[in-house]
């Protein structure tokens, strides 16, 4: 991106590559190399941010390893909006889609099932 | 939570060596636990503001950063003895490779959650790492080796910074916004045209957590790519 290249496409490796490499000057990304981490420690040290309430060592020892994140799914309205567009375009509708239709199908039937 | 431990034996010991005390926790597990106590007094600080900040775009990110940060030092309590730094006696440039170290487990743990393999076996025994030994040593000692590679001098331009977290910023909504921060999380410099693939497994953990399919994760990306490449070129300036 020195200096920026718009003709590049956003798919384009280059582009994605450049675009990555300022994440990580933004800390929004894991440092490579140890001139990026350098770049990241300043960054972190600027923040002072405050780690108290992080676990202490004997909590870490004394609990082992946590499971990470805890996954609530939503409902996705754009599988909708994909069926419409690959309609209007008269694309083919993906695999994983039809999947996907009847599961939330059957779902919905299931569910329907309880409530009468 | 403590931030210091001034009554233990091992304050003068060197990272290095905090680290030797950890590996050898079969023999002696009371002086592994104090090196660790050490350990943690010294990171701690460092490590949870990374991980805080490397977490915050991600939903529930402070629990995020706080359990990664779990994780983050229980496996190098447990891998102790796979860390390395050859010939390096510059404590400054040790403390370097430690955090480097530290940061690539994290790196590692944050990728596996979106390894349903892992999530389905690993996380949910009793002694969750045990299968992983080899695998995550060879792991973290490549991280340490990349991490100490010099690359070439980079300026930081502040102005593209910022249009870079405006153009982020333009992304409409929370669920696109993390998985265009998760496709970062997995991306593979110089990869080319492929770059846009996530791998397989975890189109498969984001579609089943948004409720949606592997292709939507796919167009996901796709559309947020192209609102940030349309916002850079209305806004910055371009090769005429």
């Amino acid at each position: 991106m020195f200096p920026y290249n718009d003709k590049l496409n956003e798919d384009d490796g280059a582009f994605q590559d450049d675009l990555y490499r300022y994440l990580k000057q933004m800390g929004r990304a894991f440092p490579d190399t140890m001139e990026e981490l350098d770049h990241f420690l300043h960054l972190i040290d600027q923040k002072n941010i405050i780690t108290n309430d992080f676990p202490s060592a004997d909590e870490i020892l004394g609990r082992g390893f946590v499971e990470l994140g805890d996954f609530n799914p939503s409902t996705d309205e754009e599988i909708e909006e994909n069926l419409a567009q690959a309609a209007r375009e008269g694309g083919e509708i993906p695999s994983d889609v039809i999947e996907q239709m009847n599961k939330d199908r059957k779902k919905s039937e299931e569910e329907g099932d309880q409530d009468e | 939570m403590s931030t210091g431990t001034p009554s233990n034996p091992l304050t003068g010991y060197t990272d290095q060596e905090l680290l030797e005390w950890m590996a050898m926790k079969d023999d002696d597990l009371e002086t592994a636990h104090a090196a660790f106590r050490e350990f943690h007094a010294r990171f701690h600080k460092v490590i949870g503001g990374a991980l805080f900040t490397l977490c915050q775009e991600y939903a529930n990110n402070k629990q995020l950063a706080k359990d990664l940060f779990n994780n983050t030092f229980m496996n190098a309590y447990k891998y102790a003895g796979s860390f390395s730094v050859g010939m390096e006696t510059d404590p400054s440039v040790i403390r370097k490779l430690v955090i480097g170290w530290l940061l690539e487990i994290a790196r590692t743990e944050l990728r596996g959650m979106f390894d349903d393999k892992r999530k389905k076996t690993d996380l949910r025994l009793l002694h969750p790492r045990e299968t992983d030994t080899e695998v995550e040593q060879e792991v973290y000692q490549s991280a340490m080796i990349t991490n100490a590679r010099a690359s070439p001098k980079d300026p930081i331009d502040a102005d593209r910074l910022e249009k870079i977290k405006k153009a982020i910023g333009l992304i409409p909504k929370d669920r696109d916004r993390e998985i265009f921060e998760i496709y970062w999380l997995h991306y593979i410099p110089g990869t080319g045209g492929k770059a846009k693939k996530l791998p397989d497994k975890v189109s498969q953990m984001l579609a089943d957590k948004y409720n949606t399919t592997k292709d939507n994760v796919r167009q996901i990306v796709s559309r947020c790519m192209k609102l940030v490449k349309q916002y850079l070129d209305e806004n910055i300036k371009k090769i005429s």
